[in-house]
């Protein structure tokens, strides 16, 4: 029995080794929205003729991502509708106005993933998106995922363009025409981890 | 965007069936206060549901905004305690009472869920019920001395003071830039202007039995008016100011009881009343327009400036919008 005790120890301890080895590379990576090289923004149709341009300047945001096993990554973005930013003042306390984004009621544009799966290039993502206090389903293809390694800063990116409908968010039907019902979103992120 | 065309279907829609229900319901052989009252509120009720289904308010349940929470919680509360009120005529700590508890839960319920109640930074605890109880205190006291008013003569005054303020409201608000928020006094207006045409013509048919105010025409018109500086002021851009200003103004109308103007005739007191609430009305509407001009002056200037560098797209929509609203404002003199 004596002879058996270190060969059952050397096995015990490389089995914690592979396994805990194995966890590690499954393990999902966490990554914060980076403010500074990120951007949420959007465009929409005016009279039919021209776009309008604006962005989010507040937003926040975390994703895991799990190489391995990526139906179990996560995504999810917090966007604070009062920071929407079309370069004019004015125009931007337009938009804050419950005929708008009615931000005092409904302060942020939220998504949540649900379900995760890769496609060439990037990541099929379906989840939840709130805005204007009204939860749809929608589908993204987000595009890119390529790590970047500078010194203990690992970084992710991902780009993503995404079309909806402001109607079927509950927006007031009489600040739809002139300003079109579709909307363009487009998120430019990137991950960051220490 | 502003549509005048819509606001006149909608002010014609619910005067229109104001009128119709009081004219073919209204009590003419039996005309008791609790009867009076009891037709007022269907029609005024219905009148406004065919007001604002004009102006494309959407009916959703449960209201996620302010102002749906206003049209289809606050006001049709105050329709509910005002038909049970209307049959305790005789025990008015009854209807008080059901007044009070309607008067409670408005602030409460029209920031239900927003940013000033939910679990943000906005407001600290002491904030919150120190807003919320001002709030609760000023709505009572105007309720009950302007029903103590209209119950003393020339009671008709009172409500064309709320819908004279009712207007102001509407128009600060919409020049606020919350455009659908003021328009909804529009067809509040036009139903309670139906309701108080049909009781004033009745009262002067029936000299025998003259037909006292429905207190719902008043009770109607203060919370709408409160409701729509409430929302304009915490979820558009109205200051507190001229909230309270627009608000206050119809207390004037107790100025009349003062004893020298007491001695003049019902019509001139009534005269007097729509006067005094009209001075502080103006001076609130003028500067409502000042801000509107100043607001709004740079997306005006934007439009030429953009044009030449070919991003016009907003800009135009907002020239709309204040060519829209300055048909309803008059120029101002420079």
């Amino acid at each position: 029995m004596r002879h058996y005790v270190p060969f059952l120890a050397i096995i015990i301890l490389a089995g914690s080794l592979v396994s805990g080895g194995t966890y590690s590379a499954c393990a999902a990576e966490m990554y914060d929205y980076d403010h500074v090289h990120s951007s949420v923004s959007f465009k929409a149709r005016h009279l039919d003729i021209s776009w309008i341009h604006g962005r989010f300047n507040d937003v926040s945001g975390k994703f895991s991502i799990d190489r391995e096993h990526p139906s179990k990554s996560t995504f999810a973005l917090t966007i604070k509708a009062g920071s929407v930013d079309t370069g004019n003042q004015a125009r931007d306390e337009h938009l804050r106005q419950p005929d708008y984004f009615d931000t005092k009621q409904f302060p942020t544009i939220e998504f949540k993933s649900t379900s995760v799966k890769t496609v060439d290039g990037g990541y099929e993502v379906t989840g939840d998106f709130t805005m204007h206090g009204t939860t749809n389903e929608l589908t993204i293809t987000l595009m890119g995922g390529k790590e970047h390694d500078f010194g203990k800063v690992k970084r992710v990116a991902f780009s993503t363009t995404l079309s909806l409908k402001r109607s079927e968010f509950n927006f007031d039907k009489s600040g739809i025409g002139a300003i079109g019902d579709k909307v363009l979103i487009m998120i430019d992120c990137e991950g960051v981890r220490e | 965007m502003p549509d005048p065309l819509l606001y006149l279907k909608s002010i014609a829609a619910a005067t229109v069936t104001s009128l119709l229900i009081l004219a073919v319901c209204f009590p003419r052989r039996s005309a008791t206060p609790t009867k009076v009252n009891l037709v007022s509120v269907v029609a005024i009720g219905v009148a406004l549901a065919a007001g604002l289904s004009v102006m494309s308010i959407q009916w959703v349940w449960p209201p996620a905004g302010g102002l749906d929470r206003l049209l289809l919680i606050v006001i049709p509360v105050v329709l509910g305690v005002e038909s049970i009120s209307s049959y305790c005529p005789t025990d008015r700590w009854w209807a008080w009472l059901l007044r009070i508890a309607a008067v409670l839960m408005t602030p409460r319920v029209l920031l239900h869920q927003s940013i000033y109640l939910g679990e943000t930074d906005q407001w600290t605890t002491w904030q919150r019920f120190m807003t919320l109880g001002i709030c609760v205190i000023v709505l009572a006291a105007a309720w009950f001395l302007l029903s103590k008013l209209a119950g003393h003569r020339s009671g008709f005054s009172i409500p064309l003071a709320l819908c004279l303020a009712l207007l102001c409201a509407g128009a600060t608000v919409m020049m606020g830039g919350y455009i659908k928020g003021g328009a909804v006094a529009l067809p509040i207006v036009g139903t309670l202007i139906a309701a108080l045409s049909v009781m004033w013509f009745m009262q002067r048919r029936m000299i025998n039995s003259p037909i006292a105010l429905p207190p719902v025409i008043l009770a109607v018109g203060l919370v709408s008016l409160f409701g729509i500086l409430f929302i304009g002021h915490f979820f558009g851009r109205v200051s507190s100011d001229h909230a309270a200003i627009v608000f206050l103004a119809p207390l004037l109308c107790w100025f009349s009881e003062m004893p020298r103007l007491r001695k003049l005739s019902p019509r001139m007191t009534g005269v007097v009343r729509l006067s005094l609430v009209s001075i502080p009305l103006v001076f609130v509407f003028v500067q409502a327009k000042h801000d509107f001009d100043e607001k709004f002056s740079p997306l005006v200037m934007d439009q030429s400036t953009n044009d030449v560098s070919g991003n016009h797209g907003f800009a135009v929509t907002v020239v709309d919008h204040i060519e829209s609203l300055q048909s309803f404002v008059p120029k101002r003199s420079r």
